[in-house]
């Protein structure tokens, strides 16, 4: 039988540390332009607190709720994030925002089924890995099936089109199959065959041809396709060791489009120079590291595979939010988890952390 | 190994890779913001940073007092705001158009071309209102049109209009300098613009703590002229009352201190408000014609013949010849009045303008060459060099090209061209002793902020062209043309005039005169023996009967210029008996003090200025002579518009109001026992 014990302190408080830092930040990078488009410039801030709340609720209730009841809901909540993605083609429906079909609206709030599905996803896989866990190192009975699941939620997502999300579920669901045993050669091969899919991707937008030149150097396009590098560029450079102080970016005035979403690490490190920018990567790292620890030691493998799912969709999520920010990576519309501005976003990462959580208190 | 141990293995696998990953971030979080920060910060400076100019304040332009003559006013600009996207744009174009038509002075039409523009946000609604005055802005303003709103600048604003136009020149609302002074010394006023770096956001409002470095502007420096606003004020109402009694095709006066050299007043006709500067049609109107205009000037050069004869002994009064016609290489010249006057005197040749007696003097005995020498020396077919722009040097044939016609015509003024500021130096040189001068209109150029004066100028001689001598008997000779000549009608009382006429015949494009078409014209100074003053008139085809001549069109011109501006500065009369000469003088300061006039005591408590004439109360000034109350003005910096002569009976602003802000006042005047009478 499984013992509970207390969680693990040092997720929940990065965790809540993080969160502080992010509602903060959206204040303060979101303040110009909500004053200028809303007349309030705590239009972001009070969605975001609201959001915020509604997140750390949800990671209190999924951090008692044992991790082994969602294996049973894996499934239909699976069913019903693909009827959803289905759902938000549907032009009418589907709210059309930067460009992606990838919102429902409900009155004045949204959801992003993309979010969830990642969850879902995480959830639904590590039960049908770890009741098929020998059959992994088989290409066709073991990797190919899943894979296929996989592929079609990748797609539905592309069509929206969401090539951020849709990379960090894909990569989400790789780290889950390698951490679930397979095969590295099977592994290198999809790789392969990812990497031609991704060509064919391109090929078949050419938006993103530039958006990927783009970030190696971004003064060749500094109206287009390099604006968002070069804006962001321009609020971490002069923000240098410490900062210009909290409120004082200038890029956060219309220079930086959207700053308190997918860039809010810029105006971050604009204002809190690379200490905050440190500081923060530092609380992340501790916040993985814990986590990893937590699969670890999970009681079962549904256990550990749920919780290297959950640390390898946040690890994923920074690394590459942080890298677009700094111009390591082509430019991507990927959060930056807990920080970030966005109702789905922040309040399916919070719900993740509860169920990270939960299985840290069965810790052996 | 069990899933469990393999799953360990790899986790802690990935748990490397991540750490890893997070420590490249962390590197390039570093090399960005310690590393290569300063090289990003200077780029995004660039995008920050937006120079702009402040623009300077252009100079002033004054008087020889300090009136102000040019300086700059605020003007505002219509704006409309069109764009669909703005909430507060104009919404009813038409509504808008046809209520701003009357207002703005343009058509309905154009308006509405402007406000249904697609291709801009807003809009200026020029030309109708493009920097418009205070008072015009309000009736926009009470219109009330939503999306209309007007927009603060700054014009170039001439206080009193048309007065100098063609000295001053004019700055056109898009800042460009034409004509005269604005032109010529357009880089003095002009200042330095200042420059302004702030750091702006996207949309161009200053980012917080955005602003970075400001240089404000200097401002232009400020040019003082030798004019002399009062005096200039007499040669306009002179021109204007001419203009409306004979409709001349153009008409120019200049009024020259004749010992520096400082113009004191210039005018033309046509004439133009430079406030207004694009109602004129003909461009040629801004033309300053007291530089650019070349004429041949008549008799009025017969004075430079004269000098030259004196100077070279060849003149003697006293010597009889045979006027009327003379013959020779040069062919036949007459006297104007064809018959002559019989056998005369060369004194009496020159009081009646005897053509007969120039040629005699400057062909047969001075000859070409040393007729034309002192023609040059007396500075024509030379630019004076006067500070305003256009100034032409005049027409003379080289001596090579002259045929005996041609010096004979020109010893009596004919077949040479000058200009009318040429003209007035050459004379001058005669009331002042025998210096060519150089003609000044700049008196000083000062800095704007410190007031110091960066130049000042000086009377420069060019040359001496006769002896003290010669110059002195010229003087005494054309004395006897005013008192016993062609002049008569200009003398004055209580000042003794020196002076010739000019009657020319026009010239047809043809090359042959013109009959009944003619430039009148006078030239002559005052007090004769220390001239103070040289006025030199010109007055081209007054509707005029050629029997009247000159003397009814030009000598009104002269004689209220000169009058008036001898009075106004106290020149002491030199005209004994004089009616008028023993009239009280009022002291500069001391216009309070003087005995109650016809009015009474109770007036004269107004009178008391304060010396720079900025506040007070309009003094009584009925029963002055006009001496007296010009005194009075000039102490109260009123600008006096004088009509009549004798004492001062009616004055536009009654005694103890407040002065009026143009600080005009008209005077008219009448004889001293009609005023009693009142």
């Amino acid at each position: 039988m499984k013992t509970r014990t207390a969680p693990d302190w040092l997720i929940l408080l990065p965790t809540l540390g993080l969160l502080a830092i992010g509602v903060i930040m959206v204040y303060s990078a979101s303040a110009v332009l909500a004053h200028h488009a809303y007349g309030d410039s705590l239009y972001y801030l009070k969605r975001q607190l609201l959001f915020a709340l509604l997140g750390v609720l949800a990671l209190f209730v999924t951090m008692n709720i044992d991790y082994w009841t969602w294996r049973r809901y894996a499934k239909v909540g699976l069913l019903a994030c693909f009827l959803l993605l289905i759902i938000v083609l549907i032009p009418g429906i589907g709210l059309v925002r930067g460009g992606a079909r990838s919102w429902i609206g409900v009155g004045a709030f949204s959801l992003q089924p993309s979010e969830f599905t990642k969850l879902a996803m995480i959830l639904f896989l590590a039960r049908y890995l770890s009741e098929r866990q020998k059959r992994i190192t088989s290409f066709w009975r073991g990797l190919l099936p899943p894979l296929l699941l996989v592929g079609a939620a990748f797609g539905l997502i592309m069509l929206q089109p969401d090539l951020g999300t849709g990379t960090v579920l894909l990569g989400t669901c790789v780290v889950m199959l390698f951490a679930a045993g397979a095969r590295l050669a099977h592994l290198f091969g999809l790789a392969l065959v990812g990497a031609c899919g991704f060509a064919a991707l391109i090929l078949a937008a050419p938006y993103r041809i530039k958006r990927i030149t783009a970030f190696l150097d971004p003064w060749q396009d500094p109206l287009g396709a390099g604006y968002h590098l070069i804006q962001s560029l321009y609020a971490i450079g002069p923000g240098g060791l410490l900062g210009l102080g909290l409120g004082a970016s200038r890029q956060k005035f219309y220079y930086l489009p959207e700053p308190q979403t997918d860039f809010i690490f810029a105006i971050l490190a604009e204002e809190l120079g690379f200490l905050g920018g440190a500081l923060v990567l530092v609380l992340f790292m501790l916040l993985l590291w814990r986590g990893m620890r937590t699969a670890i030691t999970a009681p079962d493998l549904f256990g550990s595979l749920v919780a290297t799912g959950i640390v390898g969709m946040i690890a994923l999520q920074v690394v590459i939010n942080i890298g677009v920010v700094t111009g390591m990576f082509p430019v991507t519309g990927i959060t930056l988890p807990f920080l970030s501005y966005g109702g789905s976003s922040l309040t399916l990462v919070l719900t993740a952390v509860g169920v990270l959580l939960n299985i840290s208190r069965y810790a052996r | 190994m069990d899933g469990k141990t393999a799953i360990k293995v790899r986790a802690l696998l990935m748990g490397a890779v991540v750490t890893l990953l997070f420590f490249f971030l962390l590197a390039r979080l570093f090399w960005l913001q310690v590393v290569e920060a300063d090289w990003l910060v200077a780029r995004a400076e660039r995008m920050w940073a937006a120079g702009s100019q402040v623009p300077p304040e252009r100079g002033a332009i004054l008087d020889r007092n300090g009136k102000e003559l040019a300086k700059n006013a605020t003007a505002y600009t219509v704006v409309a705001t069109i764009s669909p996207k703005d909430e507060h744009r104009v919404r009813d174009p038409e509504d808008a158009a046809r209520k701003l038509a009357p207002v703005l002075g343009m058509s309905e039409d154009q308006i509405l071309d402007l406000l249904t523009r697609r291709d801009a946000y807003q809009v200026e609604l020029r030309p109708g209102g493009w920097k418009i005055d205070r008072e015009k802005a309000n009736q926009v303003r009470k219109l009330g049109i939503p999306g209309i709103s007007l927009v603060e600048t700054t014009r170039r604003y001439y206080p009193n209009g048309e007065l100098a136009a063609h000295v001053l020149g004019f700055q056109s609302l898009d800042g460009k300098a034409v004509g005269g002074i604005e032109q010529a010394y357009d880089q003095a006023l002009a200042g330095t613009p200042g420059t302004m770096t702030v750091w702006r956001d996207l949309k161009r409002n200053v980012l917080p703590n955005g602003l970075k470095d400001v240089r404000p502007p200097k401002p232009g420096k400020t040019v003082v002229l030798t004019l002399d606003e009062q005096i200039q004020s007499f040669v306009e109402q002179a021109l204007d009352e001419a203009e409306k009694s004979f409709r001349p095709k153009s008409m120019t006066a200049i009024v020259m201190d004749p010992n520096t050299g400082e113009v004191l007043a210039m005018a033309n006709r046509p004439t133009y408000n430079p406030n207004r500067y694009w109602e004129v049609k003909d461009y040629r109107q801004f033309l300053n014609g007291a530089v650019a205009s070349v004429f041949e000037p008549g008799s009025t050069f017969k004075i430079i013949t004269l000098a030259a004869a004196i100077e070279e002994k060849l003149f003697n009064p006293n010597e009889t010849y045979l006027s009327g016609r003379i013959s020779g290489p040069f062919g036949t010249v007459r006297d104007h009045n064809r018959r002559g006057w019989g056998r005369i005197t060369f004194l009496e040749g020159v009081q009646k303008s005897s053509n007969v007696a120039f040629v005699i003097l400057g062909y047969q005995r001075l000859g070409k060459e040393r007729l034309y020498q002192y023609v040059m020396r007396f500075g024509i077919g030379e630019k004076t060099g006067i500070e305003l722009p256009g100034e032409v040097p005049g027409l003379l044939k080289r001596t090579h090209q002259m045929y005996p016609a041609d010096v004979a015509n020109m010893a009596f003024g004919q077949g040479v061209g000058v200009t009318a500021i040429q003209q007035a130096v050459a004379v001058s040189a005669i009331a002042n002793g025998g210096n060519l001068l150089k003609p000044h209109i700049v008196k000083e150029i000062r800095d704007a902020e410190t007031g110091q004066v960066l130049y000042r100028m000086q009377p420069e001689v060019r040359r001496r062209v006769v002896s003290e001598a010669t110059a002195k008997q010229v003087r005494d000779i054309l004395e006897t043309v005013v008192t016993d000549g062609t002049g008569q009608p200009y003398a004055l009382d209580g000042w003794r005039v020196a002076g010739k006429t000019g009657t020319a015949q026009k010239v047809g494009p043809d090359g042959r005169y013109l009959s009944g078409k003619y430039v009148y014209s006078f030239i002559g100074f005052a007090p004769k023996d220390h001239p103070r003053l040289l006025v030199y008139v010109v007055v081209d085809e007054p509707e005029v009967d050629p029997a009247r001549g000159g003397g009814a069109v030009v000598a009104p011109i002269f004689k209220t210029i000169m009058r008036n501006s001898l009075l106004y500065l106290n020149v002491p009369q030199d005209k004994p008996g004089a009616p008028g000469a023993g009239a009280p003088t009022v002291q500069p300061g001391q216009a309070a003090q003087r005995p109650a006039g016809p009015s009474g005591a109770a007036n004269a408590t107004g009178a008391r200025g304060d010396g720079d004439g900025q506040t007070g109360y309009m003094p009584d000034l009925r029963g002055l002579s006009l001496r007296d109350a010009l005194a009075v003005c000039g102490e109260m910096g009123l600008r006096a518009e004088v009509h009549g002569s004798g004492y001062v009976v009616r004055q536009s602003i009654a005694p103890g109001a407040p002065l009026p802000k143009d600080k005009r006042v008209r005077l008219e005047l009448a004889d001293f026992r009609e005023a009693d009478e009142n």
